[in-house]
């Protein structure tokens, strides 16, 4: 098993021969996940404000926003049309199902927590203390292979439920609760 | 086939059961091993499929995050089944992830290339996440164990024909007695009848079966050929006699010619050298005269054997009036009863007894019977002539007192070529025809002609019976006319 894993590896790179350096590459790898940790989640009905509303993914960083607009490109959520926007403050994250901030935008960070604490709103981040800070997925590295942490306590809390099958390929992160929290 | 139809019956019928069931047998092992071959491989194919679309639907989220890792978690748990020895995972890319059980061929690089050879079951599942294909499930899964469990069953099966033969022989070899031994035993008795040439053996029915039939059948034959052996035999006894008969009538006929014969030449020659008296010449030329005579006689009695033989001879029939044929046969009888001093009497009847008949013929049969009586009658003795009739019949009897005839040899007097033996044949000479021929002509005439005699030296009665002729037509118009 060790040798079959090392060669899925090896393939894996062939697949991905840049994964960590190239910029672009890097973000269409991270954009397909975007797309994907919603195919895992379930949202309840009321984080749509429509019965046709559409399901939107928010970025905080425009240059995302080509490679997230062709991952999800012909390709609906559930029966919704997808809409990929831009934000740039905490005040429009409740329109949002899912939030990415990514790192050119940490400064942002704990505002759009907050301002999607307890809501049906899936934040992804990056920064290492995005998780103890309340988000509930953090895209992390591990060598050359994009990876991602989930703390399912933040999920829960968001009224989202995560598939097991999602958490099983996750490394599952549960933050001791601050004083105060 | 041709070597079964050589074998002993009873052999042949161990084998024709033994046959039928190893066949029966093979048959059934045959059907056995196809079904649980197909059974087999239905269920694998099931299986293996269901397992296929459980693994492509757990692994889509590790296809779709890029987890080979994740994915490999996911095959692995495919160890517990035995069945499944490899499972490959392929994306637009090429190989994904793979599980291998040792021993066994490594994953293809490319997806639908893995069609290895006839031992195992290749099942292929689409990885769908939302209506989007993102890759394919390909399980391979072997046959061997079922071909190892098909191997196990050839085997119990080859034993069990083993074992079912051995049984088989054992329970036909007492069972087929039950067709074997009627059959044998008819066969048996076939030889004995054939060999002995005995047709008196019978075959022992022992079954009411279409054997029972046979032997029925068999013993109805032998009914039916026993009766002809000995009917042949009685023939063949009677040709014998009949053919000794004919050489000792040959034997006499040459001597009944040569006798008048001899003494015809002996008087001619005596009277050619001239130096006979005129009394001797007297009786020498009455001796001629008789010898030709009764030498024709014989030629005449031949000749007529010989129409009754080829049915030429016929009857000239009229109405006849029998009185003056009997007193005109002893008239020519007389003569030579007289040169032996026996006397006939005529105790004839006076009323006119008619017959329809041939009246020369009627006279040649009476003449016969008398002749015979002077012949047998020792010097000195009495014939007695009878003619009267019954209601119905007209009957002349002819009583002698000569050597009578035994008892035994009565119910062969009227046989041609006949005289009770040879030794009579000389002392009274004769061809034995003469009640041949009488028999002959009464019984054309539609009467009967019997024998009796009281014994040897007792003398003899021959009677002749001739229907009567109710109203002879000629005699009522006789007597119309002299009214």
């Amino acid at each position: 098993m060790k040798r079959v894993s090392g060669v899925a590896f090896w393939i894996l790179l062939g697949l991905f021969p840049s994964a960590a350096q190239d910029g672009p590459v890097e973000y269409q790898v991270k954009a397909g996940f975007l797309y994907n940790f919603a195919k895992f989640i379930e949202w309840p009905t009321e984080a749509f404000p429509a019965k046709d509303s559409a399901f939107t993914i928010c970025l905080t960083d425009d240059r995302f926003q080509g490679a997230v607009e062709q991952a999800v490109q012909g390709e609906t959520w559930n029966g919704r049309p997808l809409s990929v926007k831009q934000i740039d403050s905490g005040s429009d994250v409740r329109r949002c199902q899912v939030v990415y901030i990514s790192l050119a935008a940490r400064q942002k960070t704990m505002e759009i927590l907050m301002a999607a604490a307890n809501a049906p709103v899936l934040t992804v981040g990056e920064t290492t203390d995005f998780i103890s800070a309340g988000g509930i997925i953090r895209f992390t590295q591990s060598g050359r292979r994009i990876r991602f942490e989930i703390n399912p306590d933040a999920a829960e809390r968001a009224s989202l439920r995560v598939s097991s099958r999602l958490l099983r390929l996750a490394d599952i992160v549960r933050p001791r609760p601050r004083a105060g929290d | 086939m041709a070597s079964i139809r050589n074998l002993p019956l009873r052999q042949r019928i161990v084998v024709i059961i033994m046959i039928i069931s190893a066949a029966a047998l093979v048959l059934f092992g045959g059907v056995l091993l196809t079904y649980d071959f197909l059974t087999e491989q239905r269920d694998l194919v099931n299986n293996s499929t269901t397992l296929a679309n459980v693994i492509a639907d757990n692994i889509a989220a590790a296809v779709a995050f890029n987890d080979p890792d994740a994915a490999v978690d996911t095959l692995t748990s495919l160890r517990a089944e035995p069945s499944v020895v490899a499972a490959c995972v392929y994306t637009q890319e090429g190989l994904f992830a793979k599980y291998v059980e040792q021993g066994q061929a490594p994953c293809p690089e490319k997806a639908g290339t893995d069609l290895g050879v006839g031992q195992y079951v290749h099942i292929e599942s689409p990885i769908d996440l939302n209506g989007r294909q993102l890759g394919i499930v390909h399980l391979r899964a072997t046959l061997a164990p079922m071909y190892a469990r098909l191997r196990l069953e050839i085997l119990a099966i080859v034993g069990l024909l083993l074992c079912s033969s051995l049984f088989a022989f054992v329970l036909s070899s007492w069972l087929e007695q039950f067709i074997s031994v009627p059959i044998l035993s008819l066969a048996r008795t076939a030889n004995a009848v054939s060999q002995k040439k005995d047709y008196s053996i019978r075959a022992v029915k022992e079954t009411k079966d279409e054997l029972g039939q046979l032997v029925d059948a068999f013993n109805d034959m032998l009914v039916q050929i026993e009766a002809r052996d000995s009917e042949l035999q009685q023939r063949a006894t009677e040709l014998v006699r009949a053919n000794r008969t004919k050489d000792e009538f040959l034997a006499t006929l040459s001597h009944e010619l040569r006798t008048p014969l001899n003494s015809i030449l002996g008087w001619s020659i005596l009277m050619q050298g001239g130096r006979l008296t005129a009394e001797r010449e007297k009786t020498a030329l009455q001796s001629i005269e008789r010898n030709a005579r009764l030498q024709s006689r014989l030629i005449e009695d031949l000749l007529d054997v010989s129409r009754i033989i080829t049915g030429k001879f016929t009857l000239d029939s009229s109405e006849v009036v029998l009185r003056p044929i009997v007193e005109g046969a002893i008239e020519i009888i007389r003569p030579i009863a007289e040169s032996k001093q026996i006397q006939i009497q005529c105790n004839c009847m006076h009323d006119p007894v008619y017959v329809a008949g041939d009246a020369p013929r009627l006279q040649q049969a009476i003449w016969n019977l008398l002749s015979n009586a002077v012949k047998f009658s020792s010097n000195g003795g009495s014939v007695d002539v009878l003619l009267d009739k019954t209601d119905t019949h007209a009957r002349v009897s002819v009583t002698d007192t000569g050597i009578g005839i035994d008892p035994d040899f009565l119910p062969h007097v009227f046989e041609r070529f006949t005289q009770a033996d040879g030794s009579s044949t000389r002392a009274y000479g004769g061809l034995g025809l003469g009640l041949a021929i009488v028999r002959h002509i009464v019984e054309m005439h539609g009467g009967v002609v019997r024998a009796d005699s009281k014994g040897k030296g007792r003398g003899a009665t021959f009677t002749i019976e001739l229907p009567l002729l109710e109203r002879p037509v000629r005699d009522v118009q006789v007597r119309a006319s002299s009214m």
